[in-house]
């Protein structure tokens, strides 16, 4: 059965001589919404005129595709050519919007966040983050892990695992108020920001930079309004780290911390101990590596170890082919 | 928090996402016959106390001297020149598609000085007639923009109809993706299993469905190569303990899965487990991996620091004060002396597990006792008289139960029993 949608996006040509991120709408009617995005696509191609070769030859880049109809339909704009995309770009600050559809000085990554963000305040359901079969597996080891007292825990996981969308579903399913998630990569946040800002699961979370000036205000007031907080905390040497990580840490609720890429910097004691002094007797750890989990333990120790390698993703995906085979 | 449910009830499995992972091959070439081909005079920096030792790290060094080696090979490699079909891309890769723009990456030997690369970079662009060489380090670039730099120039290169070679010797092994990057050439000896993976891990971003992530590694010595052993072995390993198989079928498993490929004149041909592990157990990279990958965690500091020494006796090793791992002391007091320590933990680490490869290259003197698995064998030397078991602690220099509780509790017992098995079906 067909069902109207309005549907939004984010794409780039990237053959303009300037980075640029176009963001339009479109009405359609689809059976399901895997058909919608589809037809979206195929809109967006159409747009090209005679440039729709650019698409099939990868020039054009679909960052995001939403399902805003629950949002037009707050805001009235649930019909053919209700110019959705407009009414979002008066409302929020999308890097500078040069003319149509066009904007810049923005990330997509960024320009995803606040998209997220302002359908999830306004009645849009996001869509729901499906696990591969190996995270859902490894999500089931870490809970099991917990519930048999380990509380430090070495996750190797490796590249494309979805160490990010993994660390939200361990905070959803364990339902920790506050965690920390520590890193010496300081573009780690953003990965983490976009990804639980897409997901229905994780949409709610309260994400807070501690390098921000209000930081700490904000994080009592999420705590205080019983909301699940995820902070963020630089681990690269600074005069503010020691004072972070004393509030942070010296209150009575436990805390879930989450130590991201830790091989690569955070492993050093100047690091480490810091961290390993502030975090209470019971409370959870996890040290997430794609490599090198004899580097990543540093000082700590560790109760529980898990890897996944890529080559068994691989094996997963061999197994999910020949299942569609034999169907 | 709630930290005693096993339940997990927020999410499900989708299996569409286990078929975003792209597909991986693994290749292994020798470079004979470019030393060959190449002329003497061109090779002579390989020469140390007059025998002929070729390795990249020679070449790293002397890039000047080694022009024309890196000429024939890298013409070879991607331009199907001098006629070496056992070294061209277009001869050994499985289905590979001839249209389009190739962005390929190769990794030079992470000792590699600036200067050096920049004039292995120059040496490229020079004899490598339809190819933009990128050279990624510190010198043209930031980890942080190496990303937007990279592409940039790959667009120009498209524009100009010319492929793209990422040259490199460690800077963007990580947060650096290349969507269009398929191709991988590991230009160095031997490298931390670590470093090797994230280098492996450039070719994997997805792009369009059926990409295909090439991993060559480019090696004088092909026998003594292991710089995919790791990787397959630890997958095993994983496999045989998370499905419950024994290691041999998950070692079957994981070499149907990616494809490992000696590349020959004939073209490439896939290596079967059988022929894989010959090679890994006539060339004792079985025993290197079994060292690499023993798991130290549950001996303390001072037990490791016995078993380094290489002089383990079991009686002292047991007895030893449980001074643990890595335990915290006073930061602020201890703060240079703990990354003092932090690296001497790794440094004894890495000589424990030596001591372990020791084990494993010697078990045979243990296994021709009898038995057909390692705890046979072991339960046919408990009976021994305490003599030849005193023979034994005189041959490995570590005493027979010390030997017993290694691989049983430290080594990866079932790597051993594989090692074992199949010397024994030889």
């Amino acid at each position: 059965m067909c069902m109207k949608r309005m549907m939004i996006y984010l794409w780039e040509d990237t053959d303009a001589p300037e980075t640029e991120l176009k963001f339009g709408d479109h009405f359609n009617n689809e059976d399901t919404i895997e058909k919608a995005i589809q037809e979206t696509k195929k809109y967006i191609k159409n747009s090209l005129g005679r440039q729709k070769h650019k698409f099939d030859e990868g020039r054009i880049i679909i960052h995001k595709i939403w399902d805003a109809s629950e949002y037009a339909k707050k805001v009235n704009k649930f019909y053919p050519h209700a110019k959705v995309d407009d009414y979002i770009r008066n409302k929020l600050i999308l890097g500078t919007h040069i003319s149509g559809d066009v904007h810049r000085d923005i990330s997509s990554d960024e320009f995803i966040i606040r998209i997220n963000k302002e359908l999830s305040k306004n009645n849009q359901s996001l869509p729901k983050a499906g696990l591969s079969t190996l995270q859902y597996r490894e999500l089931g080891k870490i809970l099991k892990a917990f519930s048999e007292g380990n509380r430090i825990i070495l996750a190797e996981w490796c590249a494309r695992f979805g160490k990010t969308v993994e660390a939200g579903t361990i905070i959803k399913e364990t339902e920790a108020e506050l965690t920390i998630i520590a890193s010496y990569v300081l573009t780690s946040f953003a990965s983490f920001e976009k990804d639980f800002s897409s997901f229905e699961q994780t949409k709610d979370f309260i994400l807070i930079d501690s390098k921000d000036d209000d930081y700490k205000e904000r994080v009592n007031e999420a705590l205080k309004n019983n909301k699940q907080v995820v902070v963020f905390l630089s681990m690269c040497n600074g005069s503010m780290r020691e004072d972070r990580i004393n509030f942070l840490y010296n209150r009575d609720i436990n805390v879930l911390t989450i130590i991201d890429e830790a091989d690569y910097g955070i492993q050093n004691p100047k690091q480490c101990n810091a961290l390993i002094a502030a975090v209470k007797e019971g409370d959870p750890v996890i040290l997430m590596t794609g490599t090198d989990s004899d580097k990543a333990v540093g000082n700590w120790n560790i109760d529980y170890y898990t890897s996944v390698t890529y080559i068994e993703l691989l094996v997963e995906k061999d197994n999910f082919r020949k299942s569609k085979n034999n169907i | 928090m709630k930290l005693n449910k096993i339940h997990i009830n927020n999410y499900k499995i989708d299996k569409e996402r286990d078929n975003l992972v792209v597909d991986v091959e693994f290749y292994q070439m020798d470079l004979q016959s470019v030393i060959t081909k190449t002329k003497k005079e061109e090779t002579k920096f390989f020469i140390e106390n007059n025998d002929f030792l070729p390795s990249w790290a020679k070449v790293s060094k002397n890039p000047i001297k080694a022009r024309g080696f890196l000429t024939v090979m890298f013409q070879a490699l991607l331009e199907s020149k001098h006629n070496l079909l056992d070294i061209d891309i277009y001869q050994q890769f499985h289905n590979i598609d001839i249209t389009g723009q190739k962005i390929i990456m190769v990794w030079f030997p992470g000792s590699t000085t600036n200067k050096n690369l920049t004039i292995i970079s120059n040496i490229l662009d020079q004899v490598l007639s339809n190819y933009m060489i990128i050279q990624i380090n510190g010198d043209t670039m930031t980890n942080a923009t190496a990303e937007k730099e990279v592409l940039t120039k790959i667009e120009i290169a498209k524009n100009k109809g010319m492929n793209v070679l990422l040259v490199s010797a460690g800077m963007a092994a990580r947060s650096f993706s290349i969507k269009d990057l398929d191709t991988i050439f590991l230009a160095y000896d031997s490298g931390v299993v670590s470093a090797t993976t994230q280098k492996i891990s450039r070719a994997l971003t997805p792009n369009k469905e059926n990409k295909i992530g090439r991993i060559v590694s480019l090696s004088f010595d092909p026998n003594r190569d292991d710089k995919f052993d790791d990787i397959l072995m630890e997958s095993a390993k994983n496999l045989a303990k998370n499905k419950n198989i024994n290691i041999n079928e998950a070692l079957k498993t994981v070499l149907k899965t990616v494809s490992l490929s000696i590349c020959t004149e004939d073209g490439a041909k896939i290596i079967n487990k059988d022929d894989y592990l010959k090679q890994l157990i006539s060339n004792n990279r079985i025993d290197r991996v079994i060292g690499r990958m023993a798991d130290l965690s549950k001996l303390s500091i001072d037990q490791i620091k016995i078993i380094a020494s290489g002089k383990v006796d079991y009686n002292t090793l047991s007895k030893v004060e449980k001074s643990e791992m890595g335990k915290t002391c006073s930061v602020e007091k201890e703060k240079s002396k703990k990354s003092k320590r932090i690296n001497d933990e790794q440094k004894l680490i890495m000589e424990a597990k030596k001591v372990i490869t020791t084990i494993s290259e010697n078990f045979d003197i243990l296994m021709t006792q009898g038995g057909k698995t390692v705890d046979e064998t072991f339960s046919i030397i408990d009976k021994f008289p305490k003599e030849d078991k005193e023979a034994i602690h005189q041959l490995f220099d570590i005493d027979y139960e010390s030997i017993k509780n290694i691989v049983n509790n430290v080594m990866n017992k079932k790597l051993l029993e594989l090692k074992y098995s199949s010397i024994l079906e030889n």
